[in-house]
């Protein structure tokens, strides 16, 4: 009877034990003070990156055929379109080219600098296969030996995608746009007006919120990101376009809906923009009266 | 070579295992559109097989290696895989004459019912990507490949916790295994 208590007390203590050191785990990670944890994380992606590359390398040819069988139509239909897009993205290709020759010859003419220099970029594989049914990011096959950080946007040729949330040696980890925990600072093309983005879910188009009541917004028009000082994104990313006001009496503002450029359900490559924001530095307030300095 | 190694050493290379063939082979197979986490099965079995207090510490070790591979908050899995391997111990002690069907039976209620705790665990921390899920059929999928695979996977747990076939005794025959 006393033996049968003892391993029932044991049983308690150690489930006991093991609930107590999950929600420590869960605490630490929630405030965010998980570098420990962040480093075990990493390490288990480098270590898994080659079975998950193999994986990938194997079941792609078969996804490919299934697609295929299963929709041929919408395949073939989204080909043609394709096709249409390439020639228009030809001739703006031309066009772009002439502008910024253009633009070069002007600001070496007034002799003025190029105040936004191309950010450099990394493209990346997208591994197409989560590993979870509650996944909410991206894994890709390139990491911080490429000079991929935390924070850093990503965006596929349609438009932005998200940002990078965890960065290993070979790996990473991209939060989608569409993710609650997602936000960013947007602006309305048209209008100028800026506000903030927020990811309302997968599947959900995102939430911009802060314009103002007498701005006219109109669907169909283009939101860009709006690149504020400090902010993780540079300005001008294209984020989607809207589609649908509503006034907010309540909040004095509108709610305006975006719905993503990107196409976040067939991410096959993408480019990872190896910006750091300008943070601007801190003003040292020298104590000393300016008298007792001279 | 891991005969002779204790269920520590072979539990960690069960787990390694489960998790090489997560996400190198599970992830691609997706049937009607789900991922079947082996964790959640392994944990299922361990404590069917080991009872509860071997089944929180296997379910612990299984939630520990997918919080590794897992963007959740950290702990997430190792609550909620430490709780159901307690309670698939504590329910199979309920019935411990149960048979082969009947085994694989339960643990594909309990696999199913672990994807509910970990669905409930997402909806208290607010996590929208988890309620929002299709909770149903991932546990309906789940609960099917632990009906499907559970012989294998009480076979594996029974190795890597070193437990011998329950002896039973029959009049006619003697000592048989269970």
């Amino acid at each position: 009877m006393a033996r049968r208590a003892g391993i029932r007390r044991r049983t308690w203590l150690r489930l006991a034990l093991l609930v107590v050191t999950a929600i420590a785990l869960l605490t630490l990670d929630a405030r965010g003070s998980g570098g420990v944890l962040d480093t075990a994380r990493g390490a288990t992606l480098d270590l898994l990156g080659p079975v998950r590359t193999f994986g990938d390398w194997v079941a792609e040819p078969f996804r490919n055929a299934w697609r295929g069988i299963v929709s041929y139509d919408d395949l073939e239909a989204e080909n043609a379109q394709l096709r249409g897009e390439l020639a228009e993205a030809e001739a703006s290709v031309l066009r772009v080219g002439e502008l910024e020759r253009d633009r070069q010859e002007l600001l070496a003419l007034v002799g003025a600098r190029d105040a936004a220099p191309a950010i450099p970029r990394v493209t990346a594989r997208v591994i197409d296969a989560p590993v979870s049914n509650f996944e909410r990011t991206i894994e890709l096959a390139k990491g911080r030996r490429d000079g991929i950080r935390e924070g850093m946007p990503v965006e596929s040729g349609d438009g932005l995608v998200g940002r990078v949330v965890q960065a290993s040696t070979t790996r990473s980890r991209v939060e989608l746009l569409t993710d609650p925990n997602f936000d960013a600072g947007v602006r309305i093309v048209r209008s100028g007006d800026d506000g903030l983005a927020s990811g309302r879910g997968p599947g959900r188009d995102l939430e911009v919120s802060y314009i103002e009541l007498e701005t006219v917004v109109i669907p169909g028009e283009t939101v860009v990101t709006s690149g504020f000082a400090g902010s993780t994104f540079p300005a001008g990313l294209l984020v989607g376009t809207v589609t649908d006001v509503e006034p907010d009496a309540v909040r004095g503002a509108q709610r305006v809906t975006v719905h993503p450029a990107a196409d976040l359900e067939r991410l096959r490559w993408v480019q990872v923009l190896l910006y750091e924001p300008n943070v601007p530095e801190p003003v040292i307030v020298d104590r000393e009266p300016p008298e007792a300095e001279q | 070579m891991m005969a002779g190694a204790g269920p520590l050493a072979r539990s960690t290379l069960v787990l390694a295992v489960a998790v090489v063939v997560h996400v190198g082979l599970l992830a691609h197979i997706t049937p009607a559109g789900v991922i079947v986490d082996p964790l959640v099965l392994l944990a299922v079995a361990g404590g069917m097989m080991g009872g509860r207090s071997t089944g929180a510490s296997f379910g612990g070790g299984c939630g520990l290696a997918s919080d590794l591979i897992l963007h959740t908050p950290f702990g997430m899995s190792l609550l909620v895989l430490t709780l159901v391997g307690y309670l698939s111990g504590a329910i199979t002690e309920q019935i411990p004459s149960a048979g082969r069907l009947a085994r694989a039976a339960i643990a594909s209620l309990l696999a199913a019912g672990g994807i509910g705790l970990f669905a409930g665990a997402g909806w208290l921390m607010d996590l929208v990507y988890v309620t929002e899920a299709p909770i149903v059929r991932i546990a309906i999928v789940t609960g099917v490949a632990s009906l499907l695979t559970n012989p294998l996977l009480e076979r594996a747990t029974r190795w890597a916790l070193i437990i011998r076939p329950r002896m039973t005794v029959s009049p006619e025959s003697g000592a048989r295994g269970g």
